[in-house]
């Protein structure tokens, strides 16, 4: 092939040219389609060559089935799900259906029992069942206890939380010792959707916000998203830039939280008017996410931030309801690995976060005085 | 301000938006010299780290004007001046600490300065009567382009070549230079950097032999290439900057590990540093001889001390230390060593043969692989102190310096016979890579690769080195 001595560009031209050299006119248009080509070729590429590499199967949950009342797991089911940053995970779902490793069998009268509700921090998603936080709350409890402290885990999505009260006469059949249930703000933003079941998919319409959201969700993008987002900074500043969705750690809280926290008040109020009565404790849990757990852990922070501030405001709307609230972003803060809390770009938490959390839950639930035996086994156990 | 980064690079545009703007000779130099300023200004941020500087360049001035009156005098004492207030500046180590000014001075850009300056000084000695305006001298000295490392240029042919013409297809061969030194800079001499620590960090004395002497080719290799990858790539970036402002830069490098000999290899790579030193140390000093020594037999060698004293000051140059000196000796002792050989060989063979010779592929390949060995073992104390190079070859032991040396030059002499290899389909493939079109898809891909790496990965790269010197 014969190259083109017109497409060659000149190596050396003559100090004493008086006339810019032209291009042809053709090349004002090849020029900038040879540029986004390549580019769109090359981001295609990528995203094959990462999807390759970081494999994701969340997509089939084999195990989960809506109801109207919302998610629920097959009795006895097994699944493997991996999101692309993090290993495979398996989960075994007991005869009821809920992620423990025990049965659901009635105990015997006074054994200790906790039963877990939530969304999927709840129930140990993209953790393995030994690394989350009920199943090391359990061993710890157990310990301590010298008794079996079995942990029912009936956590689902966060699309159920408002519903949570429609499952209290199935919580309290398990006969638990105390209620724990586990809360953030990706909970409170869906508080009010509608449930999985009672939404009609739309069809779909490529447009200028899909064509953003499947920007957004390409393997690409998300890992680009996690090598900034390795940098906790990075993350806070990235965070900060968003509105609705960050105004829960600025000072004073918008309406919208107001009410958001208003609308968690009224579920909790819902829940203990049903637990009360069979004299069993709820104690609420607050899982920060990881910018606002970053926040926490910055001595001076940014003019008008406050990562406390929604964990203050549901303290209050949790007393008045008759709930034990724990805020667990200090907790997390102060946790000695911090990169290990959280998966960078999913948000949940991970194995290190998970270890947080129990420990929140385990002195929670120590303080309880259903578990006052426990710490008299410990004193004994000591001497 | 980094060269080559995303600030510089806004700098840059914004500058020849506003500079082009204008197409009065009065108004490109007054943005020139505004945009020379701030970018020196840049580096400091303050008036006392800059006043050494400014210091310097008064006396330069002065001293130009000394060179230019025609006294026969005043044109040598202006040269010591001017070289005496540098080594000072430069805080060289056999200077008594108790004369150095208090550390703090900005002296970046300082040597590249020193050049300019003394071409002038040296140039008004030989053509008194000659003026430079004090814009002219500000405007040519400070090149912010070539402000922090080169390349070096006389001030004929910067004024020869700052007035260009610039249309869309110079404004591409700027991007495309740009955006090439700045791939070179930023991921390949970043890659390079960071495999050759690895490769420092895993040579332990207690490898198995083959293992040990891969290492020590690997570190003996892969800092010429790093080293190139660094000085090459920030002079494309600043030739491409310095033509939107109308402006050609001279080139520095020339397929530098293509030269077949050290001599050859010193007129590719560094070249406005060995011009300027050819014209200004190597031309005098060999016609001082000549004229003193005019015997057949003497004309012999005069070059090869000629060429001894010109590459060890390049070499001696470039640093303070006693390994920068050594490092000169290396350099004006491969240079002069090759000159010898030539001279031998020529005797021998008679220039005809010794032409053939070297027209053979086979001795091409081996030479070249000696001249990339040579230069790579003398930039040891380019790169390394003296105790480092010790550890190094205590690591390696003498066996496997010897198996180290032999690696190096057989790769490389493989390596970079690939092109004589390709034969015409190397043409070919220079001709495809040359096209524009070609150069566009390269380049966005550059840029995507830089983005991710730079904005995404937060990659940090290595200073460019000779932005020390």
């Amino acid at each position: 092939m014969m190259i083109d001595q017109q497409t060659t560009l000149p190596a050396e031209r003559t100090s004493g040219a008086a006339q810019p050299w032209r291009l042809p006119r053709r090349d004002y248009v090849l020029l900038p389609l040879i540029f986004l080509g390549t580019m769109l070729l090359l981001l295609a590429a990528g995203e094959i060559t990462v999807r390759l590499i970081y494999v994701q199967d969340d997509a089939a949950e084999p195990c989960e089935y809506v109801t109207g009342s919302g998610a629920r797991y097959h009795p006895s089911c097994v699944s493997h799900t991996k999101v692309w940053e993090g290993p495979w995970i398996t989960q075994r779902f007991n005869e009821c259906g809920y992620r423990t490793a025990e049965s659901c069998a009635v105990r015997p009268p006074g054994a200790l029992r906790v039963v877990v509700m939530g969304s999927s921090t709840a129930r140990g998603a993209l953790v393995n069942y030994s690394d989350s936080f009920a199943a090391r709350a359990s061993a710890y409890l157990s310990a301590r206890c010298g008794e079996l402290v079995d942990f029912q885990n009936l956590g689902t999505e966060p699309t159920d939380v408002n519903q949570i009260d429609r499952r209290i006469p199935e919580a309290l059949a398990l006969k638990p010792s105390a209620i724990v249930m586990t809360i953030g703000p990706y909970d409170l933003i869906h508080l009010k959707d509608p449930p999985p079941a009672a939404v009609r998919p739309a069809p779909e319409r490529l447009n200028l916000r899909s064509a953003v959201y499947l920007l957004r969700d390409s393997r690409l993008f998300l890992l680009m998203q996690y090598y900034l987002y390795r940098d906790p900074a990075f993350q806070i500043r990235a965070f900060l830039l968003n509105g609705d969705p960050a105004d829960y750690v600025r000072e004073p809280l918008s309406s919208v939280w107001q009410h958001r926290v208003n609308d968690a008040g009224e579920l909790l109020h819902r829940i203990s008017s049903e637990t009360a009565p069979a004299g069993v404790p709820v104690l609420l849990v607050y899982i920060p996410e990881r910018a606002q757990a970053a926040l926490a852990t910055l001595k001076s922070k940014p003019s008008g931030v406050d990562p406390f501030v929604l964990g203050s405001s549901l303290q209050v709307a949790a007393s008045k309801a008759g709930v034990q609230f724990f805020d667990a972003t200090r907790d997390f803060a102060a946790a000695p690995d911090f990169q290990s809390l959280f998966y960078l770009t999913d948000g949940h938490p991970r194995d290190g976060g998970h270890a947080a959390l129990a420990g929140v839950v385990e002195q929670g639930l120590l303080a309880e005085p259903s578990f006052s035996r426990c710490r008299a086994y410990a004193q004994a156990a000591a001497k | 301000m980094n060269v080559p980064s995303w600030q510089f690079l806004a700098f840059v545009l914004v500058g020849a938006a506003v500079f082009n703007a204008g197409s009065a000779r009065t108004w490109r130099s007054a943005v020139w010299l505004v945009l020379n300023l701030a970018f020196v200004w840049s580096f400091s941020q303050a008036v006392l780290p800059l006043a050494p500087l400014a210091g310097f360049l008064a006396i330069g001035y002065g001293c130009l004007a000394a060179a230019g009156s025609g006294r026969k005098w005043a044109a040598p004492a202006s040269i010591v001046l001017v070289l005496a207030v540098f080594v000072w500046l430069k805080r060289y180590s056999f200077i008594p600490e108790s004369l150095l000014l208090p550390p703090g001075a900005m002296t970046v850009g300082l040597s590249y300065i020193f050049f300019r300056v003394m071409h002038l000084v040296i140039d008004a000695g030989q053509e008194p009567g000659r003026r430079v305006g004090v814009l002219r001298y500000l405007n040519f000295t400070l090149n912010f382009p070539a402000f922090v490392s080169g390349p070096i240029q006389r001030l004929e042919d910067y004024e020869a070549n700052d007035s260009l013409p610039l249309g869309m297809a110079d404004i591409g061969v700027a991007a495309w230079r740009m955006v090439l030194g700045a791939f070179k800079v930023l991921i390949l001499s970043t890659a390079l950097h960071a495999w050759q620590s690895d490769q420092i960090a895993a040579l332990t004395g207690n490898l198995p032999a083959g293992q040990r002497a891969l290492t020590g080719t690997l570190i003996l290799v892969l800092y010429p290439l790093f080293l190139y990858a660094n000085f090459s790539g920030y002079t494309d970036f600043v030739i491409g900057a310095a033509r939107l402002y109308r402006l050609r830069l001279p080139e520095n490098f020339d397929r530098p590990f293509s030269a077949g000999n050290f001599i050859e290899f010193w007129s590719r790579w560094h070249i406005s540093l060995s011009q300027w030193l050819r014209g200004y140390v190597f031309n005098p000093l060999l016609m001082t001889w000549m004229r003193r020594h005019r015997s057949a037999r003497s004309k012999q060698y005069p070059s090869v001390v000629a060429f001894f004293v010109t590459f060890f000051l390049v070499g001696a140059w470039h640093g303070q230390t006693s390994e920068f000196l050594f490092f000169g000796v290396l350099q004006g002792g491969g240079v002069a060593g090759n000159r010898l050989y030539q001279v031998a060989m020529t005797r021998r063979l008679t220039p005809a043969g010794y032409e053939r010779l070297c027209a053979r592929p086979v001795y091409r390949a081996i030479t070249r692989g000696l001249t990339f060995t040579w230069f790579a073992f003398t930039l040891l104390w380019f790169w390394a102190t003296w105790a480092e190079i010790g550890g190094l070859a205590d690591k390696l032991g003498v066996l496997g310096c010897v198996a180290a040396a032999v690696g190096t030059v057989g790769s490389a002499s493989i390596v970079l016979a690939i092109p004589d290899l390709l034969g015409p389909s190397g043409r070919w493939l220079s001709g495809v890579l040359g096209s524009r079109y070609t150069r566009t898809a390269l380049a966005s891909a550059m840029v995507l690769v830089i983005a991710i790496a730079g904005l995404v990965l937060n990659v940090s790269s290595p200073e460019i080195v000779y932005k020390q010197f």
